[in-house]
Parts: structure tokens; sequence; C-alpha cells
């Protein structure tokens, strides 16, 4: 099938209107718990993906990509508006944004945000079309020993892109790996790891942890310090950007576009790198150069679209390797693997209508938020208002009636509140939580591949470096690992994380 | 005291799960390199979890690292944490809209002051939300008001 009628697939799927309708409801309440201060993407997701089970496939997994864009608009907006970035991506938008509204440009900026974002989505799942039935096919070619490298790989990836020290990350990512092992052994059958529970036999749901972890540890986190909060007032009126505006922004956008597509693609690395690098682009071609981080209107575009473009690209490795680059995705393999569909190269001859409808329904979710968030600004900053007292409780509520209605099991709570405890304990021992969960969604396949190369090779470790995409693959996470352990990239990497 | 840092706490719990797994599947068959059992990857995996753990906490020990203040504020964490446990308690016994009101309550010791009436008034509001959307609307399986009210 060639693109143009797979495109149109696609479309079909997109614009049925029960798609239409739940990829409008994740758009709208992603964003909504986005723009609750301190929950990111991947908190909005975990606590919102028990409620996408019930439906059907290619429905739950377009409303789940609505949830995610909806939270990374809703990221941004909360940058813009409180200089608190709801995620790390957002991190630089913050800079320009925050300095944009205080000089009473809040609805420019927001605008600006919301179109950027747009463009770079169109662009980038027109890129994802033509390019993800290639490297699905590409796929094909993998066996178990390339598998077993490419997630090795992955794995690694997600650690260089962790906060706190390397040898924590890697540790989180082996805590991980065990939890998602934690049930029965999948060849033999035989219980593991079920410390004597009955209720464990069938395995830690993923979604429990990620919310304990992500969800609620973030919110005790905010429950500690509490931060004055001023929201900055902004007028329907002042939305709409001036011509000199547009002109400055086209070239940002498209070069944060670029840059976004190419780094989405990468394991490991998602949106979070784009946005800085973008940035970094921005600041070196800006004209005068003193513009950029006192509210230029450069340094909000180039960016969010940016973040955007490579949010849109990182479906790519996860459609068709089955390999999520980031702890979002991680939550949407899981997502595809509870709905039976386990995601890699076979996923878009398979499963066509899923593949195409789900990027068909991004670019319709973009348009979504374009027209639908810009008039509903004034009603997410009110939101912002509402005391913090009275939104925990609700959340919390909304964390335990999806992590009850998994499995109409009691049990879920009590390990709800485990992990919520654990990563509490890890927030506080400065350990990422983003390997953990990459851990976790990845350490089954990790261990199935592994034997099964094993049981080709006759028992034989060389077969990892004999074969030689898996021996490329190895090497190239050898290097990072140097790369990593050299002292001056190590540093340059905390450095980069202090803000 | 001085000597439990950040570093050295991490490394030591990272350890602590490393041998909780270890034990636990000891007894898990290991197979051959060939056929590799249900105990041999796991095995590995809490092997280098339990060895690295262990770097972390004796590098925690010669240099020094941020000190640890695990319970500086531990009442945001407690109102949370109990605000679960009531809730898993409640739900099944007295039905969603009185375990919310419990939890909401609980969950509502977090921040100061503690404004009893109005966040009852809302617990009550969730609760009776949630029962709608959730258990009448979606289906979910649990009682809105439970037989400990003897209904």
């Amino acid at each position: 099938m060639d693109t143009f009628s797979s495109i149109l697939l696609g479309f079909q799927q997109a614009v049925l209107p029960v798609n239409v309708f739940w990829c409008f409801v994740g758009a709208i309440l992603g964003t909504l718990v986005g723009v609750l201060p301190g929950l990111g993407p991947a908190a909005t997701v975990a606590i919102l993906l028990p409620f996408t089970v019930g439906l059907d496939p290619v429905t739950s997994l377009i409303m789940l990509a609505g949830i995610y864009y909806g939270a990374q608009y809703g990221g941004s907006t909360t940058a813009i508006l409180l200089n608190l970035p709801g995620e790390a991506s957002s991190v630089v938008t913050a800079i320009d944004g925050y300095r944009m509204a205080r000089a009473g440009r809040a609805g420019v900026a927001l605008a600006t945000a919301g179109i950027g974002s747009f463009v770079a989505g169109t662009i980038a799942t027109f890129l994802l079309s033509f390019f993800a039935p290639a490297l699905a096919e590409f796929g094909l070619l993998f066996g178990p020993a390339e598998y077993f490298s490419l997630m090795v790989l992955g794995l690694l990836m997600s650690v260089v892109l962790a906060r706190g020290a390397l040898s924590k990350a890697i540790c989180m990512v082996f805590v991980g790996i065990l939890c998602g092992l934690v049930g029965q052994d999948v060849q033999t059958a035989v219980p593991r790891f079920n410390f004597g529970l009955q209720d464990l036999s069938g395995g830690i749901n993923f979604v429990i942890v990620a919310m304990g972890l992500f969800g609620i540890g973030e919110l005790v986190r905010d429950l500690e310090n509490p931060e004055a909060r001023t929201v900055i007032k902004t007028s329907l009126s002042s939305l709409v950007p001036s011509r000199e505006d547009f002109r400055r922004m086209i070239m940002p956008i498209l070069r944060g576009t670029g840059i976004g597509s190419v780094l989405g693609l990468l394991p490991g690395s998602g949106a979070l790198l784009a946005a800085f690098a973008s940035y970094a682009v921005e600041k070196r071609v800006a004209k005068p150069p003193e513009g950029m981080g006192n509210g230029a209107i450069e340094g909000v575009a180039g960016p969010e679209s940016a973040n955007n473009a490579g949010a849109q690209t990182s479906f790519v490795p996860l459609l068709t390797l089955g390999l999520p680059a980031n702890a979002v995705m991680a939550l949407m393999a899981g997502a595809l693997i509870m709905q039976g569909i386990p995601p890699g190269p076979t996923l878009i001859s398979e499963h066509p209508d899923l593949f195409w409808g789900v990027i068909a329904s991004m670019w319709i979710g973009n348009v979504m938020l374009l027209v639908l968030n810009l008039p509903l600004i004034g009603i997410w900053t009110r939101l912002l208002t509402v005391p913090f007292a009275y939104l925990y409780p609700a959340i919390l509520i909304f964390c335990l009636v999806g992590a009850f209605s998994l499995n109409n099991s009691i049990f879920d709570i009590w390990l709800l509140a485990g992990f919520s405890l654990l990563g509490y304990v890890f927030a506080k021992l400065q350990c990422d939580a983003a390997p953990l969960i990459m851990g976790m969604i990845l350490g089954p396949p990790l261990e199935e591949n592994f034997r099964r190369a094993m049981w080709v090779a006759k028992g034989n470790p060389s077969t990892f470096v004999t074969r030689p995409i898996s021996a490329v693959l190895l090497m190239a996470a050898v290097l990072l690992l140097i790369l990593l352990l050299m002292p001056k990239v190590g540093s340059a990497r905390e450095e980069a994380f202090q803000e | 005291m001085s000597k439990i840092n950040k570093d050295v706490a991490a490394g030591l719990l990272f350890l602590a799960i490393g041998l909780l797994f270890l034990t636990s599947g000891w007894m898990l068959p290991f197979g051959t390199w060939r056929k590799i059992g249900p105990g041999g990857f796991p095995t590995m995996v809490a092997g280098l979890l339990a060895l690295f753990g262990l770097g972390i906490a004796v590098k925690g020990l010669i240099r020094r690292s941020e000190r640890l203040d695990l319970l500086s504020h531990p009442r945001a964490l407690l109102a949370v944490l109990g605000a679960l446990v009531v809730f898993g308690l409640l739900l099944q016994g007295v039905g969603l809209v009185a375990a919310t009101l419990a939890s909401t309550l609980v969950a509502a010791c977090a921040v100061r002051p503690l404004r009893l009436v109005p966040m009852a008034i809302y617990g009550v509001l969730v609760g009776s939300g949630c029962s709608l959307l959730f258990v009448k609307a979606l289906g979910m399986q649990a009682p809105v008001v439970g037989p400990w009210f003897g209904f």
C-alpha cells in the first residue's frame, strides 16, 4: 500500500465520530491535568490511562495520544503564565515566555506556542508517515539478539537523560526490570517473585507503578513545597500576534521542527533534548543576541515547535521497533500490551488501521488544540487560581478510582500506596523514576529475547557481537557509556540538569 | 547518623532490593546457558543491582554527599498515604461516596489551616460526581453506598 492511500485509510479511521470524540476528550483532559502545576505529561498519562482501557485499541491509543499532547500544551501554558514548567521540555519555554507574559504579551506567547506546535505537528506527522514504514521493514530483519541489543541501547539512552547520578539511574533500570518480572515466567509458566501473595501472581500493573512514582509522588512534593503562585492576567484581545510577530516566528518554527523531528527519532531523547537544542540554536542565530532571554518571541516559537515535533516523531521507534523512547512512550507501550497488541515491526502491516489512524488523529488533535485551546485559555488560567488545597484531594480520588478499576481489586490500592511511598523515598534520594518505568516495560521482552538469542546460538554469548546489526547497536551502547564516564562529559550532563 | 547521606541510603536501598530478589529467586532453576531457566535472567539482574548498590553505598561513605533529610515534612506524605489506605479499607464496606469523603478529609490534613466543613462538603461532592461518572455511567464494580450502612 502506498503512503497516500495509507494516510487516507488513517483519516477514515480518525474522523470516525467515536475517535474524534475521544481524541477531543483526551486532549481536553490532558490539558486540564497538564496545567496543574507539577504534573507533567508522564504523570498525566499515568493518571488518565486506566480510563482508556475499556475502549477499543485504536480509540484508546488515539485518546492516549490526545492526553499526551494536551498535557504538553498544558505544560507550556503554566511555563508561560506561572514560570512553572510542568515538565522538563518546557523549561526553556519558561525563560522567554514568562518574560513575555510579564510584559503584557501572555496571550501572544500562548498563541505562538500553539501555532508553533501546530505547524511542527503537521510537518512531523507527514515525516512520520514516510519514514515509519521503512524503519519497520528494517525492524523485520531483527532477530532476538538484535532486539536484545536494541533494548540495552534504549535503556542506556534513558539513563543518559535521567536526573541524578548515572549509577543510580542504572540501578533504577535494574529495579524496574525486576518489578516487570514479578508474576510468572512466560516460557515455563513457573510462578516467581510473588512473595507468597496470590494477588501478585498476575504481575504488577505498570499503571499502578507509574501512578505512584509520578502522579502521587509529584503531588506530595508539591504539597511539601508550596510555592507562591501569581497568575498573570491575560485578556483575550491580546491573543493575536502582530504581523511583525509572525515574521519573527516563521524561521524559528521551521528550524525547531527540523531539530525536533530528527532528535525525537533517537531512542531516549524525545522532546526534551529537542527543546534545549532549539533554544541553543535560536540563541546563536538571534540578532541582536541580547534579545534572547528577555522575552523574545523566537525563544518561545523555536523550543515549542521542537518539543512538539520531537513528541510526534518519538512515536516512530515505539510503533516501528517496539522501543519506547521515553517514560511516556513506555506508558503507551504498556497500554498497547494491555490491549493485546504488542508494539513491534509487524504492527504497521498487521494493524494498519491502528497505526495510520493514530497518525492521522495526531494531526486532528493538533488542529483541535489550536482551535479549542486558544479561546479556552481564560478557563485554564482561572483553573490555575483554584487553591491547590481543593485540587489535590480530587486528583488523589481520581488515581484511586483509576487504580481500583483496572482489576476491581483492593490489592492494587495497597500497591499504589506502596509505590507512592517508594516514589517519595526515591525522590528524596535523588533517583529519577523514569528509568524505572522504562526498565519495567522493557524487562520482560529483554529477558525473552536474551533467552531466545542464547537458545538460537546454542549457549554461546558471542552471538551478540558476531551478528552485525547487534554488534553495531551494542557498540553504540558501549561508546555512550564510555562517553558518559569521561569526567568532562559527565559534569556537563550534570550541569545541564541544574535548571 | 552523620555517615548516612543520600548516596549511602540509596546504595543500601538498591542492595536490599537486589538481595530480596536474589533470595526470593534462589529456588528457581537457573537452567543452562543454552536453555536458560526462569531463575537465570532475574538472578543476573538482581546480582548486578546488589553489586551496584554496594558500590554506591561504599562511594557514599568515602566521598561526602548531601545529608539525608528523609522526613523533614512528614505531614504531607502521611496525609496522602493515609488517604490512600483509608480509601482502600473503606471502599467495599461503606461505598464510593463515604470512602471518598473519608479519604478527602484525611488528605486535607496535609495543608494548614485545616478547613473541615468545606472539605467535607467538597468530599461529598467529589464522591457523588465520581459515583455518577464511574459507577453509573462507566460501570465500575464498586458500591455507591456500601453494605455497612445496612442496605
